[in-house]
Formats: C-alpha cells, structure tokens, sequence
C-alpha cells in the first residue's frame, strides 16, 4: 500500500469513529499500521497474534472503544476461535480491516489457499464483509461498517483487495 | 490452598474493578463467593487476559482483574509479552494454577511439569509476579495489588478440584449486556447503541 492511500484510510477510519486499533505487521499493510500507530486519534496495541488482538479489542469495545483490528488474511485464520468463542459468543463488535491474500491477481504461491477459503470462511462466520478496491470507497464503508456492527454486536470484515494494497 | 479461599479473601476487598473470569468453575465459584454487575463470567481459554488488557487500556484509571487459569494462559502466552510491554498500572491477573485441565478429566498442564509461570511473566516484563502457595500470601499480595501500580500477575498455586457448584442462571449475552451496563453507569457514557429507525450517524 502507498502512503497517500494509507493516508486516505486511517484517516477515514478515525473520521467513522474508530478510535482503537490492534496490529500486527504485513507487508502490504506496512505504510497503514505505521500511519495509524502514529495518529493521534487511535490508541494502538501491537499485539502477538491476531486473536489475542481480536480479544484485546474485544476488551475495547466493552469500555466503550470503537476497535479495529488491521490483519492480513492468514490473521483471519489466526482469530477464528476469538472470533467464534469470544465476539460471537457474548455479542461483541469489532472492525477487520484485512488484506486479500491469495485474491485475484495475488502472486504468491503460499497465499492461494488462504485466498481461496476466505469469503466461505467469513460466511460459516456470520460475518459481513465487503472487498474494497479504492482508498476513495474507504469512507462510506467505514461508516456502513460502525452503523452495522452496533446494530448487529458481530464482528465487521472490510477485505482491500490485491490491486489496492499493492498500488505503488 | 483452594481457589474458593482465594476468592472468599478477595472478595471484601473489591470495590468498582472490572472481573473477567475464565470458562468452568473459575467462573461458577466467582459468581458464587462474588456476585456483582462488574463481573464477566466464562470468557474462552487464552482469551481472558487479552480482554481484561483491552479493558485496562481503554479505562486505565479503572481496576480491572483477570481470573485466569494456567491451561487458559498457556494457550496465549503471547498476551503476557503484550502486557509486559504495555505495562498498564491498572491490571492484574490472578492466575489459578491447579496444574491440570481439572474441568475436562485432570489432564496435566505444562505447569505440573517444569512451567513456572511467574518465571514466564517475569521475563515477559512484568516485575510484580508472584508465585502463592499459602492463603495468607494471597491475602497480603492482593491488598498490594489493588493498592499499588501494576501490571501483577499472581500465579495462585491451589489444589486440582471439581467442588459441587451452583448453576449460574445467565446465559454469556445476558451477562455482557448487564457488565456493559454497569460501565456505563459507572463511567457515565454510553456504549451500546442499537439502531433506531431515522436515525443516521455520521
């Protein structure tokens, strides 16, 4: 990812309200983790692996936080119990922001997989998602993703696909 | 040295903290000997303390408590490190260690081998951990802990049990509902925010 589109998304992701972030690095991720561990307007944990940055937003959010957790796809795989046995368990809300891995146009060999079970793996979950291929769509989708995880109290996935997180 | 003990010990001494319990009879026995709004019970293996940490960073002039377990810590040691690093004065963990996964048939854990996991959190940076084995040492390193700055982490070291317990007549929902009531009425805001129809936020 650039920095101008990094630029874009932190900061329509703290424009819609988010304001707690937990990361681990990706490389494709790289220029937006630093931005938002930067800003401000987020509270920021690095964490060790991407359920326990799941839980730890999920501890955010019950002392009223809006958290994301900014992931790479295999992070998803990572999170699932989380995911299942804490957020969806007890009605808890939190933001994926996450790359597609393995998506269309996606390169690398070891990524396919992961790529290829990610929308059935969200779906056996419950969790809406949206493949976002603009920095430019980044501010509507956020608010649509705040408005629906406090009606639904379930995790929210945004997916940028590979086209975006890869733009020179 | 029981886990009840512990808990009829702490219980006097709790004000407005914030509780998060571990699954099975962590969570019945404190819903037994704590009963209280600022409790909530039966949260997954490994994800207590990561919780209790997002808790503790978002309110950080508010106690919060980790009533962990030794197979629930060792299936997220990383959560260790991350409070190591993040060092809020506000949190404690108080860590059952019965040596065994004594809800599912009394498998040991790695503690009841060479595992010490004060030694574990020591090195993940966390100064104030502490091995217990006696009730009067849980009594005065408790006291400590609520008074002074954290992080701590208390590695209570108690017997391998499965004492009757009562059923707790509330499902995780409901439970989440009323702890998160209980911080908005305490911290004077306002959390949860369900659809209405009109109304647009920004």
């Amino acid at each position: 990812m650039n920095q101008s589109d990094a630029e874009t998304i932190g900061t329509a992701l703290a424009d819609a309200g988010f304001n707690f972030a937990a990361t681990l690095p990706a490389d494709q991720l790289h220029a937006l983790q630093a931005w938002v561990s930067k800003s401000q307007r987020f509270q920021t944990v690095a964490v060790t692996n991407e359920g326990e940055g799941c839980a730890i937003c999920a501890g955010a959010w019950l002392a009223g936080k809006m958290p994301v957790i900014i992931l790479e796809t295999s992070g998803i795989l990572l999170s699932t119990y989380a995911l299942m046995r804490c957020h969806a368990t007890f009605g808890i809300p939190t933001l994926m922001l996450s790359t597609y891995r393995g998506g269309l146009g996606d390169q690398e060999w070891y990524a396919a997989q992961t790529g290829a079970v990610l929308p059935d793996l969200l779906q056996s979950m419950r969790i809406p998602s949206k493949v976002v291929s603009s920095a430019d769509e980044m501010a509507t989708t956020f608010v649509d993703a705040r408005r629906t995880m406090c009606s639904s109290l379930h995790p929210v996935s945004i997916v940028m696909d590979v086209r975006l997180t890869t733009r020179e | 040295m029981r886990r009840s003990e512990c808990l009829k010990v702490l219980a006097p001494m709790l004000t407005d903290q914030l509780v998060v319990t571990n699954v099975a009879r962590t969570g019945f026995e404190t819903h037994m000997a704590i009963p209280r709004e600022g409790n909530l019970y039966t949260m997954g293996m490994g994800l207590v303390t990561p919780v209790v940490l997002g808790l503790a960073l978002s309110l950080p002039h508010r106690g919060v408590i980790a009533l962990d377990g030794d197979g629930s810590i060792l299936l997220n040691l990383g959560a260790l490190s991350t409070v190591g690093n993040y060092a809020p004065q506000n949190l404690i963990a108080i860590i059952f260690d019965n040596e065994s996964y004594a809800s599912t048939g009394g498998l040991p854990t790695a503690t009841a081998g060479k595992t010490k996991l004060n030694e574990m959190a020591k090195a993940a940076g966390i100064a104030n951990a502490f091995e217990i084995r006696q009730i009067e040492d849980f009594k005065d390193l408790a006291t400590k802990a609520l008074a002074g700055k954290g992080p701590w982490v208390l590695v209570c070291k108690v017997q391998s049990e499965k004492p009757p317990v009562e059923p707790k007549l509330m499902d995780g929902r409901e439970n989440k509902y009323r702890f998160v009531r209980y911080i908005e009425q305490t911290e004077g805001t306002t959390i949860l925010k369900p659809s209405v129809v009109g109304r647009k936020d920004s």
